[in-house]
């Protein structure tokens, strides 16, 4: 990104990293011109392992280690008297790695490119199929948006097939949901991603399980929260209840919901291999309402 | 139940505390504390002045905002009394700065640099540096160690911290990585750290208190705050900090948004590693100029 590769050209340690490629070294290549409307590659970054990437940003390498990284590309375009613009493509091996991060990223989105797309000021992010782009412009200009666009519909026109949305995202109730308001994941880290819930991975999650957490209207200033939780099996799931009712519940639940030391309330529910869990509640009927909602998604 | 940390506990701990029954837990920072009985004092300094409407900023302003910080965190009776504390003739001295796009101001570096000499520290013996700081010969042989770097959000961290900055003295920064950042504090063990840092200063002149994908810079989540948060406890700097980033998260999009994922590494500094206090009932803080939008 812009930032970083600021970071590459002034570091004496970076230096060492930077790798000016022939344009056609990896297969991620494939899916970039090397010049379009006026911009040419400047240079080119492949990024083939954790450790590349590692030391391409800082920290923010997790973000895609935690869902599921196979390799990334990374180039800068120039054009005279414009700002650069550095174009990242990762592969992150399954569509529902890349959508997962796109949901980690987008405050709203678009349909304008790929299978969906979050554009502010000079940056545009996207996910198509298992690639999630990242396209950001060292300062935000008319021209460098033009690029953006551009070369976001070359990079989409390129990869042909689209990916599938996980099947537990279709589990959120639609009523009261903020637009753009869930996180797809399968790292435990983000259970937290709206809401401190917990510092243990109390529910088991790893790469074979599927999680969403969404915001839901609450009041004006309140938000409920939805956790959705589906394992492969249905003694994952159990044990993963047993576990979050040792921790949050231990003296039982009534009908469903708890009200907490904060006077808000938890609602929790496990059906076949999927746990919910509603968080923030104003209400037991605010709580049980969603919790219900979520239920009859799942037997649905 | 367990001794995990789960928002359950958290809130039966506050209830026991008799702290109030509307905490917020999104940052889960105000009912967990070290067992010191001592608070950590912090200065947060604030000038309106501090920038123009450009943002370039005022060194003279700067400058009586460090020293005015310095002196209500020493209570010594003027700045270069207050600096004499601080910083020892003999010292050797590393100013740890921090160099990406939101970097330390130039004018900061440069005026903790003068003050630094000004306490009797020869020329040859204060280094500024960031990402090379295992290879700095200052930075080697250095008795004395100056915190300083801008306040913004991270990818994995939740906030680039105070605890954080120290980051370039190891040689696998990843190494550090793993569970979102959570043990940053055991940075502050190394040789080439522990038990030299004189001064902790976060720069939130211009914080920026959300981003859009990993490491990206954008300038609409930058806000001109125009404050300087200084302590000697790194942890209870980075507290306040995060106070303050979560506060404008609130204000901007008109709801409770956490940090993504939480910057659970600064309470882990109290918590777990005992490096000071994350806890705000352990907290000295010291509010001294500007107070419109001041968010804590």
């Amino acid at each position: 990104m812009a930032a970083e590769c600021f970071i590459v050209q002034q570091g004496k340690r970076s230096e060492e990293m930077i790798h000016i490629m022939p344009s056609e070294t990896t297969p991620l290549s494939g899916l970039l011109p090397d010049t379009l409307n006026g911009w040419s590659a400047a240079k080119t970054v492949p990024l083939l392992s954790p450790k590349d990437l590692y030391e391409y940003m800082d920290g923010g390498a997790e973000l895609y280690l935690s869902y599921g990284f196979g390799e990334a590309l990374s180039r800068t375009y120039s054009s005279p008297s414009n700002p650069e613009v550095v174009v990242e493509i990762y592969d992150l091996l399954e569509s529902r790695n890349a959508f997962g991060v796109f949901t980690q990223v987008r405050e709203e989105e678009s349909l304008l490119f790929g299978q969906a797309a979050y554009a502010i000021p000079g940056a545009l992010l996207f996910w198509k199929n298992r690639y999630y782009i990242s396209i950001s412009a060292w300062e935000p200009s008319i021209q460098a948006d033009k690029f953006i666009s551009d070369i976001a519909a070359y990079i989409s026109s390129k990869i042909t097939e689209e990916g599938q949305i996980p099947e537990v995202v279709s589990l959120l109730p639609p009523e009261g949901m903020i637009p753009s308001g869930f996180h797809y994941f399968h790292h435990p880290v983000w259970v937290n991603s709206y809401f401190f819930i917990t510092d243990e991975n109390i529910f088991a999650i790893d790469d074979k399980t599927d999680a969403v957490i969404a915001r839901y209207e609450e009041s004006e200033d309140q938000r409920k929260y939805l956790l959705i939780i589906r394992y492969p099996a249905i003694d994952k799931a159990k044990e993963a209840y047993l576990s979050f009712e040792k921790e949050f519940f231990p003296e039982g639940l009534t009908g469903n919901c708890l009200q907490t030391e904060d006077g808000k309330w938890l609602g929790a529910y496990l059906s076949g291999n999927t746990l919910m869990a509603v968080f923030n509640a104003a209400s037991r009927d605010s709580s049980t309402k969603l919790l219900n909602q979520a239920i009859a998604e799942v037997l649905n | 139940m367990s001794s995990k940390l789960t928002r359950r506990q958290m809130l039966q701990d506050t209830a026991k505390l008799a702290l109030g029954s509307t905490i917020l837990m999104n940052s889960p920072f105000q009912a967990f504390g070290s067992s010191s009985d001592n608070k950590s004092r912090v200065i947060l300094i604030r000038d309106s002045a501090l920038t123009d409407a450009n943002g370039a900023i005022n060194r003279q302003v700067l400058a009586k905002m460090l020293d005015e910080a310095v002196v209500r965190l020493t209570r010594a009776e003027s700045a270069n009394e207050a600096w004499k504390q601080i910083i020892k003739p003999a010292d050797v001295v590393g100013i740890k700065s921090n160099y990406w796009r939101l970097r330390t101001p130039v004018e900061l570096e440069g005026l903790l640099r003068e003050r630094v000499l000004r306490a009797g520290v020869k020329e040859t013996d204060v280094s500024i540096n960031d990402r090379s700081v295992l290879n700095d010969p200052v930075f080697k042989r250095s008795t004395a160690l100056i915190n300083v770097r801008p306040s913004r959000t991270h990818a994995w961290s939740g906030v680039g911290s105070m605890l954080k900055n120290y980051i370039m003295f190891t040689p696998q920064p990843s190494s550090y990585h793993g569970d979102s950042c959570a043990d940053l504090a055991k940075l502050w063990e190394l040789p080439e750290v522990k038990g030299k840092t004189r001064l902790n200063i976060l720069v939130m002149i211009t914080p920026m208190f959300h981003m859009v994908g990993s490491n990206n810079y954008s300038p609409e989540f930058i806000w001109p705050y125009n404050g300087l948060v200084v302590g000697i406890d790194p942890v209870a700097v980075d507290s306040v900090g995060v106070k303050i980033i979560e506060a404008k998260r609130r204000n901007h999009f008109n709801e409770d948004r956490p940090l993504n994922p939480p910057a659970k590494h600064i309470f882990l500094a109290d918590t777990r590693h005992h490096l000071g206090n994350a806890d705000f009932a352990k907290i000295d803080l010291v509010k001294a100029g500007w107070t419109e939008g001041i968010l804590i």
